[in-house]
């Protein structure tokens, strides 16, 4: 599988670019190839999102990063340090979400911030419960604090996910799916919580629901059956993958403007839509300036107006499903 | 942030990182919760109940027991119990852990593997001696004393109870390995208490075909015990080389296994 490196890494060194560097990292469970090769830089303070399916070795991938299984081959740096013999001080500085968060059911909120706290502090007591009680407030759980969370709902438990995993204000915050399991309500606060704490954190985080992705993430990378398909800043993937698109909007007939636009060798795809009497064509070309030179003049004639006509976006779901289908072999 | 500048960050804690952060958890699992009581009281009536009813039936039928008599049940009982007890109760608390997601949680914290464990053997070791063998201790004086018994030599009863504390960290060092080596509670559970229930017969065939076997077993700590309390002086230091090295031994492969485990 050939891997599609949107972006040249940028030459400096580890320590001043990147906040995570991986070289090969591969993980095999009992004969199964979870990871392949994997080699990822992260660049700080963004929010870089790792999309892929159900699978695609996202998890693998964070457990091995936070020292929680070992590399069979490869390996990674996180600030600099070696993800397999230094990861206790990797962890000082990171945050993590897991994907399903578990915490000691008989402790309330507040005690499970305090227990997660103290590994970073050791006081002052007052400070910590400053900290803490800041905490709550950001993922809004203060009316809540002091029940134990064997009774907090699936969305309160991952928001006191979020608030255990920034309770230090860790330079690196790994989140495994932070909003899987959460209604749009809660989905829409986890990703608002997300882009505040990128004023003091690069945030790291997996998932399969592309339309958060596309809304915070300026970096992104897809995964399919443990392989890199691409990273990029999400601008650069949105705008360039695989040619260009344009949308067409037409009013009346456009049979004959389809016909002739679709007989061009630089077209590679037409897709149609009808919206309110109006005919609305995404058309991918491969070929940008025969397109911008020819387009509009095939479109026209024969009673069709264009009414709208401008360069489209690759949608991030698009890109996402042909990458995967491409690597699966079009299946 | 305001506070952050007056927050003191843990430093220097090297392997032991996060330990005494997890020995306050471990320990609130007993203090701040009724599991303290519960057991106090199960072990109460399992140990100190039973000594106090036999005393009570040989008082109104049977005839008055000697200290010698309730001594001897005391640490017959304390003996035969506790082990099941130890291995009962700390069965689940690798692998639960590991299965319920709180392993990887707290893990996923600058807590080390050795911490982790470590902390389980301190908090657990601590609780066990203090409720299944100080507490019974401090009781079977005080049914004594409303017998109207005399009460034992304070140096035997300390030399007793401290055999059978060492005793308790032999299974719990050995519950620990088997949590940090099995993914499922049947072993875990199994492996000890089939030992414990099975001991006596095992030591009838090591008897036979392996005799320098029987000094090594944890039972026979128990007998130089029982020695110890009746003022008879020690017959063999090997139990209690053995069983403290066995000791060692189960903690380190714990540690070692654990510190290989994968989440």
């Amino acid at each position: 599988m050939e891997t599609t490196q949107l972006s040249e890494p940028e030459a400096q060194p580890a320590s001043n670019g990147y906040v995570i560097e991986t070289s090969g990292l591969a993980k095999t469970f009992n004969g199964t190839t979870a990871l392949k090769g994997l080699s990822l830089r992260v660049p700080r303070n963004s929010i870089f999102g790792f999309l892929g399916p159900n699978g695609a070795g996202k998890t693998t991938t964070i457990k091995l990063l936070l020292g929680l299984t070992r590399p069979t081959s490869g390996g990674g740096a996180i600030f600099g340090h070696d993800i397999a013999s230094e990861s206790v001080e990797i962890r000082r500085h990171t945050g993590y979400l897991a994907q399903v968060p578990s915490y000691y059911t008989h402790m309330t909120a507040r005690e499970t911030l305090r227990f997660k706290a103290r590994f970073y502090y050791s006081g002052p007591e007052r400070a910590l419960e400053e900290r803490i009680e800041e905490s709550l407030e950001m993922v809004q759980l203060n009316d809540k604090a002091d029940r134990p969370i064997k009774g907090f709902s699936g969305g309160e438990r991952q928001r006191l996910g979020i608030a255990q995993a920034q309770i230090h204000h860790p330079d690196l915050l790994i989140l495994d799916e932070p909003a899987a399991n959460l209604d749009p309500m809660g989905r829409r606060d986890v990703l608002r919580i997300m882009e505040d704490l990128r004023r003091h954190s690069t945030v790291f985080y997996s998932t399969h629901i592309l339309d958060d992705v596309q809304r915070v993430s300026d970096t992104v990378a897809i995964m399919n059956r443990g392989e890199l398909l691409a990273q990029a800043p999400i601008e650069e993937l949105l705008s360039g993958a695989g040619g260009a698109a344009y949308n067409m909007t037409i009013k009346g007939g456009y049979e004959d403007a389809y016909a002739r636009i679709t007989g061009q060798a630089w077209v590679s795809g037409v897709n149609v839509a009808h919206v309110n009497g109006r005919t609305m064509l995404k058309i991918n070309v491969t070929d940008e300036q025969a397109a911008e030179d020819e387009l509009l003049r095939l479109a026209v004639g024969g009673g069709s107006v264009v009414t709208e006509f401008g360069r489209g976006r690759h949608g991030l779901e698009e890109i996402f499903v042909e990458m995967v289908e491409g690597s699966n072999g079009g299946h | 942030m305001a506070t952050e500048q007056n927050l003191i960050p843990v430093r220097g804690e090297g392997w032991l990182s996060g330990f005494r952060n997890m020995l306050r958890k471990e320990n609130s699992r007993w203090a701040g919760t009724r599991e303290w009581l519960t057991q106090s009281l199960i072990w109460l009536a399992l140990v100190n109940g039973i000594v106090a009813l036999v005393l009570y039936i040989g008082f109104t039928q049977s005839g008055p027991l000697t200290t010698m008599d309730a001594l001897n049940l005391f640490f017959m009982l304390l003996g035969a119990f506790t082990p099941f007890g130890v291995v009962i109760l700390t069965q689940s608390d690798v692998v639960g852990e590991r299965q319920s997601g709180t392993a990887e949680w707290v893990l996923s914290a600058p807590l080390s593997r050795d911490a982790f464990m470590l902390s389980k053997l301190a908090v657990n070791s601590a609780w066990i001696m203090a409720i299944m063998v100080l507490l019974q201790g401090v009781a079977f004086n005080l049914i004594l004393a409303a017998f109207g018994l005399p009460a034992v030599p304070a140096l035997n009863m300390a030399a007793g109870l401290t055999v059978n504390c060492l005793h308790l960290i032999f299974w719990l060092a050995l519950t620990l390995m088997l949590g940090a080596s099995f993914h499922s509670r049947g072993p875990i559970l199994g492996i000890p208490l089939t030992f414990l229930l099975l001991q006596d017969l095992l030591a009838g065939i090591a008897s036979a075909y392996v005799p320098w076997l029987i000094p090594l077993m944890p039972k026979s700590l128990l007998l130089q015990g029982m020695q110890l309390v009746q003022g008879q002086g020690l017959t063999s230091y090997v139990p209690f080389v053995s069983v403290a090295l066995l000791s060692v031994v189960f903690t380190a492969a714990a540690l070692w296994r654990f510190r290989r485990e994968e989440f």
